[in-house]
């Protein structure tokens, strides 16, 4: 058994591995793994926790999630907020979310393209549906249906986002 | 680690500590082995609860689901034997209204044996998806492919047709709820028997009809299932011990919560929503997500050679009576569930659904998709284990002790109840 402070640094770890992998859409590819992966993923762990650190980039996906429904984009691009139709979000009933998109400067951004992806960090396995933007609903607010977390924990929603030439990412996260 | 003392146990007694010393009075009601819950813990309680049961999903495509003259009908159905090709199979033949509705073996065995256990019925009105794999996306379409599995019933959409066409009862009750049965009296147009599973005889006279004459008798076979839904729809649980005990936690009376529940079964409600990471599958008051996990039941040593949920959806986007298919009749717009379906990704390969654990134990073994285990606590030993999947790895083990075992499965045993289905719909009409 781990101590505490292992096993913390351990889990943060994991759930940044796994969320990188989310967020590169490695987790929507079949891959086969042939060799049982949690041993190397819990002897690779606090390396890469700590190369994380190093870098800076571990902030976003610290041991306390940041929940905020209005981010930014990851490279700045787009101010991006998301909305419920149902609240609090519900488990295991399929839901629509809408999706308001601006540019940095405030300004709506229509005609916009929306790729969907993500999961469980902890829990290795994607979303159980396949949400999609469906709608333009006007004024840069865009209809995501299929919506549909099947348990409580943290999750993440990814949202590759391109309008006109410009193509962005941004990451959301929930705790259930 | 503590010797002697379980880190799960550790972890609780600090939990517990903390919360009696918050909020006082609390502690000073229970008793030895009494547990204080949380706010987050007593929501989770209240999800769980049979209260937290919304109404009955609408089912699209079936508009007599709630007609309780298709109750009646469907009801005479599920017990029929002459659904079976050699009359000798009805659906209650394996969905044994006192066994849970299965039927106690690691395969269900009608004409044939299938490749997988037979599901329990209560509450399925509930899923999105029906099956382990869930190839099929609703009770009405659910309850027509057992008909004509060569394993099962073993008939044809038209032998069937036929049964109910040449029954008076049948007739009457079918003809009021849907309107006229096809002329059927062609049997030159109309053979004996056909259909898409059947024999080989039975699929050549299949395809032999014109593609009109097949859609007119599909269409009939479809209202057949939807007559068993209405009847299966009705089979819902009611309050077990467990939804006492989350009454009167809510109500803040200890003494009747500590007369429910014993202290061991009150410990294994804790591991199950806290340490054991039950809820991940196990949510919601049907204590079933409705999706579908690798588990690792699945043998290690090679790639599995039932692939569940990954080909569930191939069946289910190609299923002639799903929710968009030409028999449903259902708007677009209500099919979300099949719109949105996850058909990619390695979190489905080898993945079967979640079943409920409502009655888990006075329905009985075999457990698992493929009946692997004969009891409950080969099932928890299994999920204390959590061996690698090969495929994805959502479990953690849990490093229960004896005395946690012991408590799940007290605490599961709290899930027997009754089901709020009248009497009479539980044995032949």
């Amino acid at each position: 058994m781990n101590d505490t402070g292992h096993d913390a640094v351990g889990t943060a770890a994991r759930s940044a591995l796994s969320t990188a992998r989310v967020r590169t859409g490695a987790i929507r590819r079949s891959r086969l793994r042939l060799l049982p992966e949690r041993p190397l993923r819990d002897l690779l762990a606090p390396l890469v926790a700590a190369l994380l650190v190093s870098l800076s980039v571990a902030n976003a996906f610290a041991a306390e999630p940041d929940l905020s429904r209005s981010r930014t984009s990851d490279e700045g691009a787009f101010v991006v907020s998301i909305e419920s139709r149902i609240e609090p979000v519900p488990l295991n009933t399929l839901h629509a979310w809408v999706v308001s998109l601006a540019s940095a400067d405030g300004t709506p951004v229509e005609g916009a393209t929306f790729e969907v992806d993500g999961g469980m960090p902890m829990h290795d396995h994607g979303l159980p549906t396949a949400p999609r933007v469906t709608e333009e609903l006007g004024g840069g607010s865009y209809l995501l249906e299929g919506v549909r977390f099947q348990m409580p924990g943290h999750w993440v929603v990814n949202l590759d986002i391109t309008a006109a030439d410009v193509q962005d990412s941004v990451t959301f996260e929930l705790m259930l | 680690m503590a010797a002697g003392r379980s880190s799960v146990a550790r972890r609780r007694g600090v939990a517990v500590l903390a919360v009696a010393v918050l909020t006082g009075a609390a502690a000073g009601l229970s008793g030895a082995g009494e547990v204080a819950w949380s706010e987050e813990e007593r929501a989770t309680l209240r999800s769980l609860s049979i209260d937290a049961l919304p109404p009955l999903p609408a089912s699209p495509g079936n508009p007599v689901a709630d007609d309780p003259r298709a109750v009646s009908l469907g009801h005479r159905l599920f017990f029929d034997t002459r659904l079976g090709a050699t009359d000798q199979v009805a659906c209650a033949t394996c969905h044994q209204p006192d066994n849970g509705f299965r039927d106690g073996l690691a395969r269900g065995r009608g004409m044939g044996e299938t490749r997988r256990r037979t599901m329990g019925l209560v509450g399925a009105a509930w899923s999105p998806w029906l099956y382990w794999d869930g190839r099929r996306d609703s009770l009405w379409s659910q309850a027509l492919e057992p008909l004509e599995d060569p394993d099962e019933h073993g008939g044809t959409r038209l032998r069937h047709l036929r049964l109910v066409a040449d029954d008076a009862d049948y007739r009457v009750a079918y003809e009021a709820l849907f309107g006229a049965l096809p002329d059927l009296a062609d049997d030159v147009r109309f053979p004996a028997s056909a259909g898409p599973r059947g024999s080989a005889a039975e699929r050549a006279a299949w395809e032999a009809m014109n593609a009109d004459d097949r859609r007119v008798v599909s269409a009939a076979f479809a209202n057949i299932g939807r007559a068993l839904e209405a009847y299966q729809r009705r089979l819902a649980p009611a309050a077990a011990p467990f939804d006492e005990y989350v009454r009167a936690v809510l109500d803040g009376d200890e003494v009747r919560a500590a007369a429910v529940m014993t202290d061991e079964q009150r410990a294994g409600l804790a591991l199950f929503i806290g340490e054991a990471d039950c809820l991940h599958c196990h949510n919601g008051p049907l204590f079933a997500n409705g999706e579908f996990h690798n588990t690792g039941i699945s043998p290690t040593d090679r790639l599995p050679d039932d692939r569940g949920r990954v080909e569930g959806v191939k069946l289910l986007l190609d299923d002639e009576f799903n929710c968009l298919g030409p028999f449903s009749g259902a708007a677009e717009k209500v099919c979300g569930e099949l719109s949105f379906v996850k058909t990619h990704g390695v979190e489905i390969v080898a993945a079967f659904r979640t079943p409920p654990l409502r009655n888990v134990v006075s329905a009985g073994g075999p457990y698992m998709h493929d009946g692997r285990f004969d009891t409950l606590r080969e099932v928890l030993e299994h999920y204390d284990e959590a061996r690698p999947t090969l495929i994805a790895d959502e479990l953690q083990p849990l490093d229960l002790d004896e005395a946690e075992f012991r408590q799940l499965e007290a605490f599961l045993g709290t899930l027997d109840g009754p089901l709020a289905t009248p009497g009479a719909l539980l044995r032949a009409p």
